[in-house]
């Protein structure tokens, strides 16, 4: 059989595979176009909360998941999105200063800033290696919050600042704005999810693109096998200096995102733990995988909130200032006996067990053959 | 292009006192395939990763063609056709046959970050995986692309190596134990991979091997090491009937050129 007839015979059958995986996608995209005239404003918020850290998670999942360099200093790059946002945006009041810049620039220099922060520390991150980064860059989060108490007339000090309303082309996106669709009022939440999905769709899809692509190769094989890569002309220092900047502006973005969600920048939310949350994130979902970030960082911050929510019906539970377990600590033993039963089982975390369950389905010789 | 001249003078590496090469000399003429032998510790492997700049000389000069490679990064090297396999087989598990092998497209290929990013990259990888497609079909690997790497059979991982390194399309081809492991058959299958591929691809092959059956059938010169220095160098046949080479493997009780002298300080 020729070249060509062999591909023939193979096309159909290519798009007869991909066809559920297509359908499934139109499917998700309708259910999340139209989930805020159906749901509640609290639900829609968990979704703002997740999209805004699974944009931070896609960028650890670069760094940490293909080019294997592990760092613990994301929170600081989140929290120069943040307050770069905030600040760049943010008007004069009182002792708080701010630049009263339109919104849509203030994030865009908050995200480049927050790049320009990877790029000089990128000489550290060129010459270090996975686990070694994660103890350098665990200075950053402790730099970054000295900065966040002390720095009062940008951050506002230990009370934090408030968050200019995002706004694109005379739409405001809060509260006061008085749109309503099919009956639906379109406040802050409504049109934010908008916002933030879109958002979110465009990193993902960079994030596939690179690590689908030739850079994501070189990460991937930089990870396993420095020296292997460096004899196939990959520029390690430079690969792993570029993994590190695109990671701190995807936590840039998170952290511009964050902002909105939570109208508020406040320092003690950028601590050690939410970096180590972001690494609890990936894990999850699984190193290097984009859908698994974004399930992992669903995941790890819908629980905690859902978890107080339901307090008063679940055993054990209790929701904030009761006596007994505190639902943002029991979600967090949740996650964390989740993250030890995934090394333990799964180690590739919760995309290998949907592609170990794919291929069950598929008798074992039928796969996919060129 | 035509395939280059790789001239090694006088190399000499240490580490910290102990002297892995000492002042090793030998010259392979284009196009021809050379083996390096000796036995285990003899400097061979370190002698392949001081030419691809993964070990910097302490001494001595090492040259493709007119250029100096003597003191250029290992990617540098790479970009100027230097491909390579290694020992202990250098994959990445977790990834399909077609990824590793479009890693060593990566000096072909320019695509960045951002060009990536912005979906500008795709025109060029499909070009450059028709050829790696072609070079998987050459070393017969076609049918395991979609395969993850990591589950092949060893003998699958070697000419996975092997075919990576050829994706370079590199004019000087290095080859660390490239039959280490597999049995008689595919030894001389390999071997006869590597013969066609100098020949289709004007190469330059220097290459480590213990298996003296493929040795003695695919190169056409052979340099031998002992204690990091060169104690013969010839044709095949007349390495064979070397006595210092005998007793190099041997290990007889008087070894006239090859005293070892390995913990002697560098110069």
């Amino acid at each position: 059989m020729s070249d060509a007839t062999a591909t023939a015979a193979v096309a159909p059958r290519a798009v007869a595979r991909r066809l559920p995986g297509a359908l499934l996608l139109a499917a998700a995209v309708v259910v999340l176009l139209a989930l805020p005239l159906y749901l509640e404003a609290f639900w829609l918020r968990i979704g703002l909360f997740s999209m805004a850290t699974a944009v931070g998670a896609l960028g650890l999942t670069i760094l940490f998941g293909a080019a294997g360099q592990l760092s613990l200093g994301h929170a600081f790059f989140v929290a120069v999105g943040t307050y770069g946002y905030a600040f760049l945006s943010g008007g004069d009041t009182g002792h708080v200063k701010g630049l009263g810049l339109p919104p849509i620039v203030a994030a865009v220099l908050a995200t480049l800033l927050a790049g320009v922060c990877g790029l000089l520390f990128s000489p550290v991150a060129g010459r270090l290696r996975g686990i070694y980064l994660g103890i350098a860059s665990l200075g950053l989060v402790f730099l970054g919050h000295h900065l966040l108490l002390n720095l009062r007339p940008v951050t506002g000090g230990y009370d934090g600042r408030s968050v200019t309303p995002f706004s694109l082309g005379g739409f405001l996106f809060s509260d006061s704005s008085d749109l309503a669709v099919l009956g639906v009022p379109f406040g802050a939440v409504e049109s934010l999810w908008y916002l933030f999905l879109a958002v979110t769709a465009v990193a993902t899809l960079v994030a596939r693109n690179v690590l689908r692509g030739r850079p994501g190769r070189a990460f991937r094989l930089m990870r396993d096998n420095e020296v292997g890569a460096a004899a196939m002309g990959v520029r390690v220092q430079r690969a792993k200096a570029s993994a590190f900047v695109l990671s701190s502006m995807y936590a840039g973005v998170a952290g511009v995102l964050t902002a909105l969600a939570f109208q508020r920048a406040v320092p003690d939310y950028f601590d050690l733990g939410l970096s180590i949350d972001f690494l609890a994130m990936i894990i999850l979902g699984g190193l290097g995988s984009t859908s698994g970030a974004i399930v992992g960082a669903t995941f790890v911050v819908a629980l905690p909130i859902v978890l107080s929510r339901y307090a008063d019906a679940l055993p054990l539970v209790v929701g904030p200032g009761q006596d007994g377990l505190d639902a943002s600590i029991a979600a967090q033993f949740v996650y964390g006996a989740l993250v030890v039963v995934v090394m333990l089982t799964q180690p590739g975390g919760l995309r290998a067990m949907v592609h170990t369950l794919r291929q069950r389905r598929r008798p074992p010789y039928a796969r996919r053959t060129p | 292009m035509s395939p280059p001249r790789l001239a090694v003078e006088e190399v000499s590496l240490a580490f910290s006192g102990l002297l892995a090469l000492d002042e090793v000399c030998f010259t392979v003429e284009p196009g021809t395939v050379h083996a390096v032998i000796g036995p285990n510790g003899a400097g061979k492997s370190s002698l392949l990763n001081t030419l691809c700049g993964i070990y910097p000389v302490t001494g001595g000069r090492i040259l493709l063609d007119e250029h100096e490679v003597t003191r250029l990064r290992t990617d540098r090297i790479a970009a100027l056709g230097v491909g390579r396999t290694f020992q202990n087989i250098v994959v990445s598990p977790q990834e399909s046959v077609l990824d590793n092998l479009m890693v060593g497209r990566h000096r072909l290929t320019s695509a960045g970050l951002v060009a990536t990013a912005l979906w500008l990259g795709r025109r060029e990888q499909r070009r450059h995986e028709e050829r790696v497609r072609e070079i998987a079909h050459f070393v017969g690997l076609s049918a395991r692309l979609d395969s993850t790497a990591g589950l092949l059979a060893y003998g699958d991982l070697k000419r996975l190596e092997f075919a990576r390194a050829l994706c370079l399309e590199p004019r000087l081809l290095i080859l660390d134990e490239p039959v280490a492991g597999l049995n008689a058959a595919e030894s001389w299958e390999l071997g006869q991979l590597v013969l066609t591929a100098r020949k289709a691809l004007d190469l330059t092959v220097v290459f480590v091997e213990h298996d003296m059956g493929v040795v003695m059938s695919i190169a056409d010169r052979i340099t031998v090491l002992d204690f990091g220095r060169v104690v013969a160098e010839g044709l095949p046949a007349e390495v064979r009937r070397d006595p210092i080479v005998v007793s190099a493997y041997l290990g007889a009780p008087d070894r006239p050129e090859a005293t070892p002298q390995a913990e002697r300080t560098p110069q």
